[in-house]
């Protein structure tokens, strides 16, 4: 037991290093870009999966990721707050408040019926910064937003800065989000997943535990916007709407969502695979469908899954050949 | 230590449980009877705050709990078994015991991301009391067993585990027999009779007359939702609108 | 307002009744039968439009026999769905949820493939018409859409009513394991359902579709108002949904005279979560044990 957590925690501090390195000494724009992407996809997903990991699948996601994008980028273009930090750090809990506003009413709902909610609060947020014109400059969004201020000496401009920043971000995210997970309130929401009248029954409050996964996903969501924002330095109001947030739900999906890694495989993935394969680009939502599908149907525990079922496979084969009589 | 008085609850125009009246006192062990369909489960339901009384009052050890939610309820130390296998399927017998034991544990949240060193102690008592609690039910070896794989009489030992970890005063248990072999049932009557007999006040719904019969000194016997008798268990046996309300349904009292 | 001016907020009102409810009624019977939100719905109704623009204008059939096609392609979709997507997840309603959400993907991809994403219109052979009742004149096109839409919710209460498959429909909704048990064969219905769903969905796109212009993301507004009719209705609850699509349809029409757009978006949002908390079987349900 203990020797496979340190050598899970090896893997990852390996990974991150190399992260780090090829941040360092590799120069290349685009590939940074994508980096970025990625990592702001990772933590995305992750999120989204602590959600689902108290027995609620969301489709209100992109709606906090859109929070948090203009929560910073009116602050900073027109409010006039002079430093970005704070911006993000608002823009983080803004939706992590609004999480825990509209989380109270809408976890009482099971099921599907809590899907719903997910999908007229996304719709909602769209509607409202559509219409906001005056501070949110409507359909058109906003542009201009400034990036991060220097810290500790670190000027953000090149792209090198950024993907250092988000491995940052994404690292901190995901520990805590990890630390979450292992400890006694992951586990009170694998229970309330399973069976939330008999968690109620032996004393677990699953109001609060349901409206807590919500808002600590919403945190992340709404942090992600606000870190997107300040590194594109524009939003509209349809980044992150319906179609993005169901993006968000077949990282999980594909990565596999029984298992911490599954999202940031997902995510990583699926936001490397456009790029690559450039010449599909307007095929790539077929792709992405398509792949949902292959997934839910072959490999319900994901990607995460693949490794074991080839081995899996490949013993079955080596193995089972001599004694197969039946 | 449980007063109930004039419980009622409306399901449209049907009376499901009407002006029920009950009060247990500590160390007591008193059984809930009746036919299908009397509304015993939909009494424990308004009891544990599963449903919200349409009329009447519920207090427990001087405190008004009607309407509060299940897991007040549960806090404050009334705490319920369920009639369908009612465990936590992906986890094993051990872990589920060791969710319900958090309860109690009395840590904050934040002591138990950082997982310090008090939380580290109190998961190791916590753990050490829900390997006891499987002993005390019988599944002792099953520890590391899948509990969605159990077989159906340990899923219901397991059940009334779960309920033990919260530290109950008042233990309700709702047809805990249903559905278990006959050593299985013998086993059962042992183990609600010795958690009695070590201080738990229990209320048992049975649907097996006899079984209740064998342990419990008390009895409340539901029909349509109404209370038709109240007494020792020589009074019930005895009681004609008792006899005539399980007469349809004698197959089953056997 | 003036009596002509009535009758013409009556007949939009009811234009768009009829539209939402034949799409919401799709919605109900698959939430009711297998318990999930079918989320492409929208779609369906969208590839209704674009058969019959694809069929009409592009290939220059007669427009009824379009529409025919149009009405059929949509129930054949939905049977497919059902019985190769969606019948294995019976037991995963949230598997077939993403599933549904993934469907979305590929109808408005694939549409944007084969037809490109400029708007397309198309014209009924009864396009300009005009019906006059009482001074007043009335769009025949219109006209059809509402009768259309009211016999066709007419026949589905007939179906229910007095099938046999239906009053098995009506027994599963009501209650799952009991119906399961009396031998009722939920494939069967659940095939029922998304085929007699996507059918109206794809009569609803056909004929409203000659109103605008078409476009391959036209079905998410339509699943928006959808799922609120359903939620007012009581989730699962045939009349419920017809008397939702009425409120919703006529306040579609009043709404522009009193308020924008937006803030009544905002109260139908604030409405709807208010009922699915205080009222969750909707406007006409109430508790069960």
């Amino acid at each position: 037991m203990n020797k496979t957590k340190r050598s899970r925690f090896g893997i990852a501090a390996v990974f991150l290093v190399a992260l780090v390195l090829f941040g360092v000494f590799y120069s290349g724009d685009y590939v940074l870009h994508v980096g970025v992407l990625v990592m702001i996809n990772v933590v995305l997903a992750s999120s989204l999966r602590l959600i689902n990991l108290s027995g609620q699948l969301s489709l209100a996601h992109g709606g906090f990721v859109t929070l948090g994008a203009y929560a910073s980028a009116v602050l900073l273009t027109k409010v006039g707050m002079s430093s970005t930090w704070l911006a993000l750090l608002i823009s983080a809990v803004l939706a992590a408040v609004i999480a825990v506003v509209i989380g109270i009413p809408f976890t009482r709902l099971k099921g599907i019926y809590f899907t719903i909610t997910g999908i007229f609060f996304v719709q909602v947020i769209v509607l409202t910064v559509q219409q906001w014109r005056s501070i949110t400059g409507g359909n058109g969004g906003l542009q201009g937003v400034p990036r991060p201020d220097s810290i500790l000496g670190i000027e953000f401009a090149s792209k090198t800065s950024f993907f250092m920043l988000a491995i940052v971000l994404m690292v901190v995210s995901l520990v805590i989000l990890w630390a979450i997970e292992r400890s006694r309130i992951g586990m009170t929401f694998l229970g309330i997943k399973q069976a939330d009248s008999l968690a109620e029954s032996i004393g677990i409050n699953t109001t609060v535990y349901k409206v807590a996964a919500f808002a600590i996903g919403g945190f992340f969501a709404g942090l992600m916007g606000g870190f997107y924002v300040q590194y594109v330095s524009a939003v509209d109001p349809t980044v992150f709407g319906f179609l993005p947030t169901i993006y968000m739900l077949i990282y999980v999906i594909v990565g596999g969502e029984d298992s911490f890694l599954g999202p940031m495989v997902g995510a990583a993935l699926l936001t490397i695979l456009p790029e690559v394969a450039r010449p599909l680009q307007s095929w790539m939502p077929l792709l992405f469908a398509a792949i949902l599908m292959v997934i839910i149907f072959l490999l319900p525990e994901g990607l995460v899954g693949l490794p074991h079922r080839l081995v899996g496979l490949l013993k079955k084969r080596t193995k089972e050949q001599p004694d197969a009589t039946s | 230590m449980l007063r109930v008085k004039g419980l009622t609850k409306n399901f449209g125009g049907l009376k499901a449980v009407g002006s029920v009246d009950l009060s247990i006192e500590p160390g007591q062990l008193v059984g809930l009877i009746g036919p299908n369909g009397a509304g015993k489960t939909t009494f424990f339901n308004l009891l544990t705050g599963y449903l919200r009384p349409s009329s009447g009052k519920v207090t427990f050890e001087g405190k008004n709990v009607t309407g509060k939610k299940p897991h007040y309820i549960a806090g404050r130390g009334m705490v319920r078994s369920f009639q369908q296998n009612a465990i936590f399927a992906d986890f094993t017998a051990l872990e589920n015991l060791i969710l319900a034991g958090h309860i109690h544990s009395g840590l904050n949240c934040w002591q138990a991301i950082l997982k310090t060193k008090t939380c580290r102690r109190r998961e190791r008592e916590i753990y050490e009391k829900a390997e006891e609690t499987l002993e005390l039910v019988g599944i002792g070896d099953l520890a590391n067993a899948q509990a969605g794989s159990l077989a159906h009489g340990h899923k219901r030992m397991l059940g009334i585990g779960l309920a033990l970890m919260c530290e109950p005063k008042l233990l309700l248990l709702d047809e805990p027999l249903a559905g278990m072999n006959i050593a299985e049932v013998d086993d059962t009557l042992v183990l609600v009779r010795r958690l009695w007999e070590d201080g738990l006040t229990i209320l048992l719904i049975e649907h097996n007359m006899r079984a209740a019969m064998s342990v419990c000194e008390r009895f409340l016997v539901l029909n349509f939702g109404r209370t038709i008798a109240e007494g020792t268990p020589e009074e019930i046996r005895s009681n004609p609108e008792v006899v005539k309300a399980y007469l349809g349904t004698a197959a089953d009292a056997a | 307002m003036g009596d002509a001016s009535i009758l013409q907020a009556v007949l939009n009102g009811l234009t768009s009744s009829g539209q939402y409810i034949l799409v919401a009624l799709g919605l109900t019977l698959v939430l009711s039968i297998m318990n999930i939100v079918q989320l492409a719905h929208g779609e369906v109704y969208m590839i209704g439009s674009y058969v019959v623009y694809y069929f009409s204008t592009s290939l220059g059939l007669n427009f009824y026999l379009s529409f025919i096609i149009a009405v059929v392609a949509a129930g054949v979709l939905g049977i497919i769905l059902e019985r190769y997507f969606l019948r294995p997840f019976r037991a995963r309603p949230d598997k077939a949820m993403v599933l549904t959400a993934g469907f979305i993907l590929v109808f408005q991809n694939l549409v944007l493939a084969i037809a490109t994403g400029t708007p397309k219109t198309y014209k009924t052979p009864y396009e300009g018409a005009v019906l006059t009742i009482g001074g007043s004149a009335l769009s025949v096109e219109r006209v059809v859409i509402i009768i259309v839409a009211f016999v066709l919710i007419a026949a589905l209460f007939l179906f229910i009513r007095f099938s046999r498959n239906g009053q098995a429909m009506e027994a599963i909704s009501q209650e799952r394991e009991g119906a399961a048990l009396q031998g009722i064969s939920v494939d069967r219905l659940s095939a029922i359902a998304m085929f007699v769903g996507c059918a109206l969905a794809g009569i609803a796109g056909g004929l409203v579709g000659s109103l605008f212009s078409l476009l391959p993301t036209m079905g998410g507004t339509v699943l928006i108002k959808g799922i609120t009719i359903i939620i007012l209705g009581g989730l699962g609850s045939i009349p419920g949904t017809v008397i939702g699509g009425l409120v919703i349809g006529f306040l579609d029409g009043l709404i522009p005279l009193f308020t924008t757009q937006y803030v009544a978006s905002l109260i139908g949002f604030i409405i709807v979560i208010l009922i699915l908390l205080f009222r969750p079987r909707g406007l006409m349900g109430h508790e069960s044990p």
